[in-house]
């Protein structure tokens, strides 16, 4: 659906809203693509901070790709993703850091964010709390997620994972 | 809810309507160094399989030529909570491929075919169009906490 890449320039910043993290390859497309390096642009922030479907894809150990719908949002430096501890994208995380976010709205297919990125660290510390804000984020009230999104009883076996991703190639589309 | 399915078996009734109604999806590819690149979509259902269209040139068509390992998410849009995953491996039809197009242009866009309406009619020429069908090896519906 999005256009051709039209020509490729390497001077970082052209094209480009914003402080520029980490200076890499600028693509302009036809049809209003645009892809920079590490580069989470301001017009597009929305759709890696709590966006309507974030689906993250991770590798299985078959090597197929894996995606699922996640909450996420972002730091400024990293996305951040919660799961639980066993759930099949945290075993694929450990075992393979390469993972891409793709952060939409199905009812404004023509925006959207590519981010991929490798996970950089996968924690319990602040996980908890983490999941209970971005809950609040996305119910728009303040939530704990053990008891007001699901049973709390589910608290007893299920394990929050905190997980960073590094961006490393960031396309935007901007039709 | 998990369902392991051949590739001749279909999609399940009741997720049918993501894959006939004009709702994008997410299909994923893997880059050549196993990076995997996701793009929204068009999708269509042949009865068999889900089916997509890119060319050869683009980034998901040349992965797909040297990895044919795909996934595709169609999320509901009035229902977030609601979707279809499919886990496969990809083969690319040439024959049909401009047909297949002009009826996904039809069903999302109205306009009567893909060349001259929603892309220029020259661009026809330089790119080699593809059908993709899934054959599913997994099929995940709805799947949220998991």
């Amino acid at each position: 659906m999005s256009g051709a890449v039209g020509h490729c320039r390497r001077d970082g910043a052209a094209g480009c809203d914003g402080p520029v993290r980490q200076v890499g390859t600028v693509i302009l497309g036809r049809g209003g693509r645009r892809s920079c390096a590490a580069l989470v642009p301001p017009s597009h922030v929305d759709l890696v901070e709590c966006p309507r479907v974030a689906a993250l894809t991770t590798i299985m150990p078959s090597g197929h790709p894996h995606t699922s719908v996640v909450w996420c949002d972002f730091d400024g430096e990293f996305v951040r993703v919660n799961t639980m501890c066993g759930f099949q994208k945290e075993l694929n995380m450990r075992r393979d850091p390469r993972v891409t976010l793709l952060g939409y709205d199905p009812r404004e297919p023509l925006r959207y964010l590519e981010i991929r990125g490798l996970v950089v660290e996968m924690t319990r510390a602040g996980a908890a709390s983490h999941l209970d804000a971005l809950a609040a984020k996305y119910l728009g009230r303040s939530v704990r997620y053990f008891g007001d999104v699901v049973p709390a009883a589910s608290a007893e076996f299920e394990v929050p994972v905190l997980c960073r991703i590094r961006p490393i190639r960031v396309v935007a589309s901007a039709w | 809810m998990t369902i392991v399915a051949s590739a001749s078996q279909p999609v399940p009734p009741s997720h049918l309507d993501l894959l006939t109604a004009p709702v994008v999806g997410v299909l994923t590819t893997l880059m050549p160094d196993g990076q995997p690149h996701s793009c929204l979509v068009w999708v269509d259902y042949d009865g068999e399989c889900a089916r997509v269209n890119t060319t050869l040139e683009r980034q998901s068509g040349r992965n797909l030529r040297s990895d044919g390992s795909l996934s595709l998410l169609v999320v509901d849009p009035e229902n977030t909570a609601r979707y279809l995953h499919i886990r496969g491996d990809a083969e690319l039809l040439r024959r049909g491929a401009i047909d297949h197009l002009d009826a996904l242009t039809r069903d999302y866009t109205g306009h009567p075919c893909f060349y001259g309406h929603v892309y220029p009619r020259e661009q026809r020429k330089r790119e080699t169009r593809v059908t993709v069908r899934l054959h599913a090896h997994r099929i995940t519906l709805d799947a949220i906490h998991s």
